[in-house]
């Protein structure tokens, strides 16, 4: 079967623009009398530049100074490998032990959060939205227990999308 | 284990072991060394010039925090920007919807060249605009392949999707896109 040029080209732009590789005569001839293919090459030369200027203006050395530094005094949490409903519904016990404990700590002695509590609390932050967002409604005395919030659910993760059809379907 | 001076000679698996071993250089060398891809990944793909850095620095530590996820099958710059990606989406649901925050004079260049510059800073805002609105897999393959170079298996690995289906958003992106430049 013949591959028609455009689709050729079309597949050879992002290498071309990146410099690893070269327009042929042929291909260079075909760019200047195929009006689809000029558009795309445009595009993608126009894409393949987007945010240099504002990337050039950054310096990395400060973003890794400025990193390195809120690593030090982040605390280390155990792994969650793809957390799942379970790491969801776990994250949920130890948000409720907080607040059944108060988040400060022990009220009657007046002491600060024991280190346990702080440990499980950043937990929270290695849940994917959706998740966090059901932990969230879990709280909120208001909401019937069957309510989510699903903004765009064409840039769901394919896992998250999964969680909610399935507790959709019950 | 020893750390080399040279830390820019490792591969960013060797860095990323280091880093896990408890050297500290080496989560400083693999973020000098992938910084500028993430703010030129966030920047095309809609963040604002003043959210860039916040959340340049967050899919950092996001990446830090969750290494043990990073089988080393894919590419890490790659696995990185699909975090700085989700960042984003998030920062998008935080502007209510809005996937461009409005035409801002900071992100135009300067207007002392009305007739270059300002066509310019108008024609990349209009592409970035396209890109934002675009759906997330669509906008982040097209970026993937146009600004990083990396092929459909690559992408494929990063986005846990098949080279076959990054393919097919690439294709509907350009679409999209060159709707937008006619
Ligand atoms: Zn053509």
């Amino acid at each position: 079967m013949m591959v028609k040029p455009c689709n050729v080209l079309s597949d050879r732009m992002p290498d071309v623009v990146s410099g690893g590789a070269h327009w042929t005569p042929e291909e260079e001839d075909h760019l200047s009398s195929c009006e689809e293919c000029a558009l795309e090459w445009q595009l993608v030369q126009r894409a393949g530049v987007l945010g240099d200027r504002v990337a050039a203006a950054v310096d990395p050395d400060a973003m890794a100074a400025k990193v390195v530094e809120r690593l030090r005094h982040k605390p280390r949490v155990l792994p969650f490998r793809r957390p799942g409903w379970w790491a969801a519904g776990l994250a949920a016990a130890a948000a409720a032990i907080v607040l059944l404990l108060g988040p400060f700590g022990d009220r009657e002695t007046g002491a600060g959060p024991s280190a346990e509590i702080v440990w499980l609390v950043p937990e929270l932050d290695s849940l994917e939205t959706t998740e966090l967002l059901l932990v969230l409604n879990s709280f909120d005395p208001a909401a019937p227990a069957s309510v989510m919030v699903v903004p765009f659910i064409d840039d769901l993760e394919r896992q998250e999308l999964e969680q909610v059809l399935q507790a959709w379907e019950g | 284990m020893g750390f080399p001076l040279e830390s820019g000679s490792l591969s960013d698996a060797e860095l990323a072991a280091a880093y896990r071993a408890g050297h500290e250089r080496a989560a400083t060398e693999l973020v000098t060394r992938h910084t500028r891809a993430v703010v030129r990944f966030l920047y095309s793909a809609g963040a604002g010039e003043d959210e860039v850095d916040d959340l340049t620095q967050e899919a950092f530590i996001k990446a830090f925090g969750k290494l043990d996820s990073w089988r080393g099958d894919a590419a890490f710059r790659s696995w990185l920007l699909t975090i700085a990606g989700n960042l984003l989406k998030d920062q998008f649901r935080k502007r209510k919807g809005r996937r461009m925050v409005a035409l801002d004079e900071r992100e135009l260049p300067d207007r002392a060249d009305p007739h270059g510059e300002l066509a310019a800073g108008e024609a990349e805002q209009q592409l970035r605009e396209g890109i934002a609105l675009l759906p997330r897999l669509q906008r982040e393959v097209f970026l993937l392949r146009v600004q990083q170079g990396a092929d459909y298996a690559e992408i494929a690995r990063a986005l846990d999707t098949t080279p076959g289906a990054a393919r097919v958003h690439y294709h509907h992106a350009v679409k999209r896109l060159k709707e937008r430049l006619r």
